[in-house]
Parts: C-alpha cells; sequence; structure tokens
C-alpha cells in the first residue's frame, strides 16, 4: 500500500531503555564459547552491549517514562494528547490492551481513543502511519505513538541465535497536525506466508501455555528453546529482508522524489549491523549515511529501534532540522514499512534507561 | 566456471573472515570446513543476492553440499 498524508509533522521523539546491561562476549565466555568466534560475531555482526529490563518492568513501564519525559521536554500537557496508539507483541496482559492502561496512567481526556497494533521491529512505521492518518484525516490534532517490546523475556538463555540479539526499549513520539504542507509518504506491506519465520509457538490461544509447552529441545547447533519462546529462522528473514526492504525504501523515495544523494540519512531498523550494513548497500546509500550504533549500545529493540536510531545517530541535526529522512521497519507477519518525509525541528529527550 | 561465478567466489572469500586465500573452490565442501558457521551462511546469502541480482532461495540453500551446488541456483 503506498499512501501520502500531508500537513502532519513529528514534533517529538524519545526512548527509554532497559537498565541491566549485557556484554555480548562475556556472556559467551560464561556460556563456553571459543573467545575467537564471539570476537567474530562482535565485530561483523555489531554484537557487543544491550540494555535489559530489570524483572517486573514491562514495554508499557518503558513507554510511559518516554511518554512522561516526552510530554515534559515539549511543556504540553496531556490532556492535549488527541488519541494514543500502542504498539507492541509484549503487552502486559491479553486484555484491557496497552493502549487503555497508558491513557488511565497518563490521565488522558477521555475523548482520546486508544489503539493497539500487533507488531514487532516494523511497527514504529506502520503506528506512525495510523497517527499520521489519524492527524491528517481523523479529526486529531495531537496524538502519541508508543512503540517498544520486552523481547528478552522470550527469549531462551540457551539460544545462542536469538538470545544474545535483543535488548529491551520503549519509545514515544508525538505526531501533530499543521497547517503547513508537509508530505510524509508511506509504502507498507506483508506477506503473511512467512509468518512461521518469526514465531512464539505458545501461549497464546492456538496453544495455550502449559508444561508441555516449556519442554526443551535443542537444534542441530546445541541451541535450546521452547514453545513459549522467541523463534527465528535466520536464513529465511534475511533473505525476506534483502528481497522486499530495499524495494519498499525505493518505492517511498520515488513517491517523495528524492535520491539518495537528497537525502541526509537513510534510517533502517536496528536488527543487527550486518543486515543493516548489507541493506543500506543494496539500497544504494553509503555507510555515513545509514546509522547502524543502536544495536551494538543496547541490541535489537523491536519496534522502538527506529526512533532510537534517529534519536542516537541524529539528535543535534533533528532539533536543528529539516532532515530529508528515508526510513524502514521490517520484521514479525512478515511486514515491513517504509516513509520518507521531512523531519525536525523537533524535540527530544534523550536516551536514557529505567528505572 | 562463468564470469559471474569467478567474481561470487571473489568476494565471498574475501567477505568470509577465516576463510583462507584461495579456499574457495566450486567442488569444496564448505559445511565440512571450521569457518563455516550461521555467520558465514548469511555472508554467502547477502553475497550471492549482490552477485547473481536475486536471493538463494533458503529451501534449495539447506540442500547444497558444494559451492557449485550454489552456484547452480543463480
Amino acid at each position: 500500500m503506498h499512501t501520502t498524508l500531508s500537513n502532519i509533522r513529528i514534533a517529538g521523539l524519545a526512548v527509554t531503555t532497559g537498565s541491566i546491561e549485557r556484554d555480548y562476549v562475556q556472556d559467551g565466555l560464561a556460556a563456553g564459547v571459543d573467545r575467537s568466534s564471539l570476537e567474530r560475531s562482535s565485530k561483523v555482526i555489531g554484537l557487543r552491549k544491550r540494555m535489559v529490563a530489570v524483572a517486573g518492568v514491562t514495554a508499557l513501564d518503558l513507554c510511559a517514562d518516554a511518554a512522561t519525559r516526552l510530554i515534559a521536554e515539549m511543556g504540553i500537557d496531556a490532556t492535549s494528547i488527541d488519541a494514543i496508539v500502542f504498539v507492541t507483541q509484549s503487552p502486559d496482559h491479553s486484555q484491557p490492551n496497552n493502549a487503555s492502561l497508558l491513557h488511565g496512567r497518563l490521565r488522558l481526556s477521555k475523548s482520546a481513543p486508544t489503539f493497539e497494533i500487533s507488531l514487532g521491529c516494523s511497527g514504529w512505521a506502520f503506528g506512525l502511519h495510523h497517527a499520521a492518518l489519524l492527524c491528517a484525516h481523523g479529526g486529531a490534532a495531537r496524538v502519541l505513538l508508543c512503540a517498544g517490546d520486552t523481547l528478552s523475556r522470550v527469549t531462551n538463555p540457551g539460544d545462542r541465535a536469538t538470545d544474545p540479539l535483543f535488548g529491551d526499549a520503549g519509545s514515544a513520539t508525538i505526531i501533530e497536525k499543521t497547517g503547513r504542507s508537509a508530505p510524509f509518504h508511506f509504502v507498507l506491506g506483508a506477506d503473511g506466508s512467512g509468518a512461521a519465520s518469526i514465531i512464539v509457538p505458545a501461549g497464546g490461544a492456538r496453544q495455550p501455555a502449559s508444561e508441555s509447552t516449556r519442554v526443551e529441545t535443542v537444534d542441530a547447533e546445541g541451541n535450546r528453546s521452547h514453545a513459549e519462546n522467541f523463534r527465528m529462522n535466520g536464513p529465511e528473514v534475511f533473505n525476506f529482508t534483502l528481497r522486499e526492504v530495499p524495494g519498499a525504501v525505493n518505492a517511498a523515495m520515488k513517491l517523495v522524489g528524492w535520491t539518495p544523494a537528497e537525502v541526509d540519512a537513510l534510517v533502517l531498523h536496528q536488527a543487527n549491523r550486518f543486515i543493516v550494513s548489507t541493506v543500506g548497500r543494496k539500497c544504494g546509500f553509503p555507510a555515513e549515511k545509514t546509522p547502524m550504533d543502536v544495536f551494538e549500545k543496547y541490541g535489537n529493540q523491536s519496534s522502538a529501534s527506529l526512533p532510537c536510531a534517529l534519536i542516537d545517530g541524529l539528535a543535534n541535526r533533528l532539533e536543528a532540522g529539516p532532515l530529508k529522512i528515508v526510513g524502514c521497519g521490517f520484521g514479525v507477519g512478515l511486514s515491513w514499512g517504509a516513509f520518507a518525509g521531512e523531519l525536525g525541528p523537533l524535540a527530544i529527550a534523550p536516551i536514557k534507561s529505567y528505572p | 566456471m562463468t564470469p559471474s561465478q569467478s567474481t561470487f567466489l571473489k568476494e565471498l572469500e574475501a567477505s568470509l573472515a577465516d576463510c583462507p586465500p584461495g579456499g574457495l573452490t566450486m567442488e569444496l565442501r564448505f559445511r565440512d570446513q571450521p569457518w563455516w558457521d550461521s555467520l558465514a551462511a548469511l555472508t554467502l546469502l547477502a553475497v550471492f543476492d549482490s552477485t547473481f541480482g536475486k536471493p538463494l532461495p533458503v529451501e534449495g540453500f539447506m540442500k547444497c553440499e558444494t559451492i557449485g551446488d550454489v552456484c547452480r541456483h543463480a
């Protein structure tokens, strides 16, 4: 789906991470993995540090902290927010949704509806589209988008293929209706035939959690997991990324009429350094225009990684703005969401850990 | 060997950190090599895509035993 929405702007960004720092090499050595192998993966993939949440802290808590800090940074009243869009795959409960819980915490107006989108690494782009739609055509003047996950809770510590990848984080983004012409372009897509490539098989209605779903199995490479754990077919997901993301990015740039030389930055979901550099190159962008440091500082933060990459790589320039930004999130679903538009000047609350 | 297959071998060898110079041949059983791991697999998929302009189907890749088998999917 290709969409252009006008008269909207991103007014502010904030990201809150988990507060426990994990070190890839040290954790690997403790698990008995060879140091040279760890250092090679660390160098090529960017596996260094990641920030995970302490027990009891959820994606809702991390997003609430980011939203509270952003509202204070912008000097706005929470009652001026006309709607919440919450994106997560780690909700506090199966019901009610996180958007409603956050509405209560922030004491928003009763006239502000809540929306929840169940997506992961592509989710910020989908949430941004939904929030922009509410501003452009839905009667909202200001929408709070929160996107975040605690995927470290669903990976198995014995699965060296997935567990070292993920950090926990929550983000807050304020989208506003504006009087000036400010088109934002979106290219959203999905391929449900690949849904099994990223999956937590048990714990939902199809296969409820039970003792039998917590029985561990060991794969050919010695990785342990059970049916309530996050599972990913790495080669399939990598091929999906190479197949779909460059085309979506190019389609978004075609909608806005920019070439890579005219774009200030290509911001990609921070899956890992190897994937970001490979996809950025395939999209025709030089490495210096493709922020890719978030993964090695915080880990793969699912739907919070795009706003984190914007803040980590471009904060000062975005505060001064405007910048010509093209971006893309991609992952579970399988799904992808590319966007292109001018960002800034905007308010930024610095990246901070919680509690 | 075709020119694009030759390019594939050169690019792959340059991208695989622990592969010895001249270590890649069409007959090489790559899964048996000490440097073969999940990262090497992703590297092979990336180099295949950039050299031949299309992804290497994972199902087919899982059945490949030699570099020559991989190149037959180009």
